[in-house]
């Protein structure tokens, strides 16, 4: 009975002294950011039992390493985000998402004062998250379109370009992941080829970005971003299906990323398939679309030093509405007059002539080396842009295109960049391009734009001041460009010719942060644009615009200078962003109409020359977000622009009319302990006057009527350990209104989209 | 700035040097499809002179305006009309006939008449699809008097177009090829 008491208490006090030297030196550690964002969150709570710990400014947390256990349940939580529930092992640190409980939350605000140097004076808008996810589906112009002052131009259903405050085509410049996009950009028919499902951002730069950017960005910038390759090990998947039920289309779209050995990587696809359009009373013969895109990326990536490697494919075929291929004036005048088209068809997938076919590869090695003093960039791109388009012609020539262009653009950029979080920061670059433009031989007619190759240089630096209120910014560049032509003229002799480019841009801006709540911003900034190839050197038919347009090879460089303001105002209700700005082009080029009518064999056309003007562009958007309780959410939108021939004292065309949009988001909160969350639905009311701005004799018809649409859009997202499903479910011009837009090249011929249902699916792994 | 100025420029130079070597001369197209000269070649029927109204535009596109030549027809008489479509570069002049003929399926002249007493006009084609093509016709004058004849093509029309005539052919569709207006004397 003794033994078997001291046994015990040996036992017991064994057990004692085993407890005592357990190792005790365990810690909780991580990372908290917004799931959509993916921005750090500070001051969110991090609870583990009774200890609570504050995430700080980099969204960091840690507790003492003083913990015996070997995992922990924490809850982290902060306003306006969804309370998660996570189970840590402890001493690894991991990066834990909240997701946002409103809209307003999943996008970027720009007020973090630690902005890298050209962007914190300029007025920027993203779009990311969200709604981005909702709009992908419908092509990159309609994503961008989402922010206000950003517009559509169109060119029948399949064909849509960004409209930046007035400007578009090549007034706009468009970087596919930080590379110029070469295309046939002048052409007001090409649409960018890039693939929104590339990108998990879209950035819109509003104004004059030369310095940083070279020529063309005269109106603003467009950057598409694809995220940023993974850091973490593990394989992550993202899966997108949608279905729409106008054109019958379907997309898929996958992407597959993961890291191993300091190496990130990722693969990605989409293909997209649609037939004919259908308006609220007839379908749009021939307006079929299909594409298929790809891309991989791979990256090495040490805190000093790394190096990465990104090829994208870009291919896409659509048909051109065959009701607005249209011959000469008589037969543009009996279309205006007809009120459907005569051309009627039924839905199918079949794409047939007129079309357009468009390859575009792109190539992309870029490079970064850290110093102590700053940071080198090293960037070379490669891309290769085929456009074939293909028309109704004789004797079996149907398959033998029309134009037949491959544009080839090889470009290398060094950018040194110091004092990053310093008050004085400073960025300095050479940017070189060196480009071909080849016509295919075999298409049996002259070519619209002749063969001609392009080297240009170009240097910057920029430098950047920062207070506790204040940041500063100011910029200057200098380009040259060379450009050699090679083409024959009428009597089928060659002709070469050479032109020399030069330009020097500059930039000044300044950013007032007057609180937590208000910022002003100002940017006054130079930007210029060589003369594009077709208003240089076309003559003749503009096929479907049933126009003689000749170019004219004495037409000088574009000047534009644009001003900009914006103010932004935070409140813990209110979201409020508005700018307005001021711009002047000297030597606007533009297609002036000429008194004469040319009769050809053909028949009759109007005639016009590509002319220079100065021009004034005024406008002003705004973007008011309103949420009085969590349940409810507000958004208006707004923009207009001001547009003047100045030397001639007429109205530009193709400038949008005003807009205005009201959004009512009802917000459904789930149980928490549901695995449902992020519910909200809402109602859409969109009002576009007419634009009568315009010159009766400058166009073929008078504006069509302003117009209001009505658009619905509800979606969800469920949780289910590491997987997430967002569904969405919209309805594009609910109430199946017949209408026209003026920003619609085909609106002489038909009617815009009738009533469409969305519904889409992006799975996360 | 001005040695930025030199190292741009040499930048450039090297480049344009680098780059110069391998560009190669383009090549001049053959526009096959273009068709700039119509030839309408009216033969009496009961023997006579023949008359050509001839539409000849060599440069196109270009700002020479074409020239038109229609002398007149006699009053009441009955003439074979036969149509001719050329492409003329130089002396260079092609018949592009045949190839309108192998596609007379997916073609069809149409013959507009101002003041519609003027002439009357009948086809004497026709295509695999037994509907008229109008390379070959009847055309008959009337009384004395002037006006105009416009002869249009029309290409990828709906031939089977239900009451398709000289009035409505617009709203069957299709590309206008040719539309070339005449002014017409009879005598």
């Amino acid at each position: 009975m003794h033994l078997l008491f001291i046994l015990l208490l040996t036992q017991i006090s064994l057990l004692c002294v085993q407890a005592q030297q357990k190792l005790c030196n365990g810690r909780i550690a991580g990372k908290v950011v917004n799931s959509y964002t993916q921005q750090p969150i500070a001051g969110a709570s991090v609870r583990w039992l009774d200890e609570i710990l504050t995430t700080n400014i980099d969204g960091a947390f840690a507790s003492a390493a003083n913990h015996c256990e070997r995992f922990a349940q924490i809850i982290i939580s902060k306003e306006g985000f969804k309370e998660a529930v996570y189970t840590l092992p402890l001493n690894e640190e991991k990066v834990i998402s909240l997701i946002p409980e409103t809209l307003e939350l999943a996008t970027v605000t720009v007020t973090d004062k630690k902005i890298s140097i050209g962007k914190a004076t300029t007025t920027l808008s993203e779009i990311s998250g969200e709604m981005l996810t909702r709009t992908q589906g419908k092509g990159l112009a309609e994503s961008l379109s989402e922010i206000s002052g950003v517009q559509v131009l169109r060119n029948g259903a399949t064909i849509a370009k960004p409209v930046i405050q007035g400007l578009h085509s090549n007034r706009i410049l468009i970087l596919n992941n930080g590379i110029r996009q070469e295309g046939q950009q002048w052409g007001i028919d090409h649409a960018p080829e890039i693939d929104p499902f590339m990108a998990s951002q879209l950035t819109v730069v509003k104004g004059a970005a030369a310095v940083q950017y070279g020529s063309d960005a005269l109106g603003g910038v467009v950057l598409v971003n694809p995220p940023k390759l993974p850091t973490q090990a593990g394989i992550r998947t993202e899966l997108h299906l949608q279905g729409a039920s106008n054109g019958r289309q379907g997309i898929v779209s996958g992407q597959l990323s993961g890291y191993h050995s300091s190496i990130g990587w990722r693969a990605q696809l989409t293909g997209k398939r649609r037939g004919n359009i259908r308006t609220p009373d007839y379908f749009l013969a021939n307006t079929g679309v299909r594409e298929l895109n790809f891309s991989l990326a791979a990256g090495y990536r040490k805190e000093r030093y790394g190096v990465e490697v990104f090829f994208s494919r870009f291919n896409t075929e659509l048909g051109i509405f065959r009701g607005a291929h249209i011959g000469n004036l008589t037969d543009l005048q009996f279309a205006m007059s007809s009120p459907r088209p005569v051309i009627t068809s039924d839905f199918n997938y079949q794409i047939g002539n007129p079309r357009q076919k468009a390859t575009h590869n792109l190539l992309k090695i870029n490079s970064y080396w850290k110093k102590p003093t700053g940071e080198w960039q090293l960037q070379y791109g490669f891309q290769h842009n085929q456009r074939q388009e293909f028309d109704i012609r004789r004797s079996g020539r149907d398959d033998i295109p029309a134009l037949n262009l491959n544009l080839f653009t090889h470009t290398l950029d060094l950018v040194y960049e110091a004092g990053k979080g310093n008050t004085w920061q400073w960025k300095a670059g050479i940017n070189g391009m060196a480009q071909s433009n080849l016509n295919t031989p075999g298409t049996g007619i002259r070519p619209l734009v002749p063969n001609y190759w392009v080297a240009a240089a170009g240097a910057f630096s920029m430098l950047k001041y920062t207070t506790n209120r204040w940041d500063m910014e100011a910029g200057i560049r200098y380009d040259l460009r060379h450009m050699e032509v090679r083409r024959f003229d009428r009597n089928n002799v060659l002709q070469r010719s050479e032109r020399l480019f030069n330009n020097a841009s500059a930039t000044i801006g300044a950013a007032f942060y007057a609180n937590e709540k208000l910022t002003l911003r100002t940017q006054l900034a130079s930007a210029w644009r060589p003369p594009a190839p077709n208003e240089l050197y076309s003559e003749g038919l503009h096929h479907g615009a049933a126009a003689l347009e000749f170019g004219s090879d004495s037409l000088k460089t574009e000047q534009a200078w644009k001003w900009i303001n914006s103010v932004q105002l935070k409140t813990d209700k209110i979201r409020l962003e508005i700018s307005g700005f001021a711009q002047h082009i000297s030597d606007y080029i533009y297609l002036a109409p000429q008194a004469e009518t040319r009769l050809t064999i053909r028949g009759a056309f109007p005639v016009f020359h590509f002319e220079q003007t100065d021009a004034r562009l005024l406008g002003a958007d705004f973007t008011l977000r309103w949420q009085p309780v969590p349940a409810w959410e507000t958004l208006f939108k707004g923009a207009m622009v001001r547009a003047k021939d100045l030397t001639n004292r007429a109205f530009l065309p193709w400038i949008p009319p005003d807009q205005v949009s009201v959004t009512l988001r009802r917000n459904l909160k789930m149980p928490s302990t549901s695995r449902w969350e992020g519910a909200y639905t809402t109602l859409t009311c969109l009002l576009t006057a007419r634009q009568w701005r315009v010159e009766q004799e400058r166009d073929f018809a008078p504006p069509p009527d302003g117009y209001t649409l009505l658009n619905f859009d509800s979606g969800i997202r469920y949780n289910h350990g590491r997987q997430a499903i967002d569904i969405g479910f919209s309805i594009h011009n609910l109430t199946n209104v017949a209408y026209r837009d003026y920003m619609n090249r085909f609106r002489y011929f038909a009617d815009e989209q009738g009533r469409n249902f969305q519904l889409y699916l992006k799975y996360i792994l | 700035m001005f040695q930025l100025r030199t190292g741009l420029y040499t930048l450039l130079f090297t480049v344009v040097v680098l780059t110069g070597c391998n560009r190669k001369d383009p090549e001049p197209e053959n526009e096959q499809e273009e068709i700039n000269r119509m030839e309408v070649t009216f033969t009496p029927v009961a023997g006579g002179n023949v008359v050509t109204f001839i539409f000849s535009d060599p440069d196109g596109n270009g700002g020479n305006p074409p020239t038109i030549t229609a002398p007149a027809l006699r009053a009441r008489t009955i003439y074979n009309t036969t149509i001719a479509l050329f492409k003329e570069e130089g002396n260079k002049r092609e018949d592009k006939t045949a190839e309108i003929r192998a596609e007379a399926d997916e073609h069809q002249f149409f013959f507009i008449v101002n003041p519609s007493t003027l002439l009357t006009h009948r086809y004497n084609d026709a295509d695999k699809n037994n509907r008229p093509l109008g390379l070959r016709n009847i055309i008959e004058t009337q009384a004395a008097g002037s006006g105009t004849l416009r002869i249009v093509l029309r290409h990828k029309l709906n031939k089977a177009f239900a009451g398709l005539s000289s009035s409505n052919f617009q709203q069957a569709g299709g590309d206008t090829d040719i539309d070339v207006t005449f002014p017409v004397t009879v005598q």
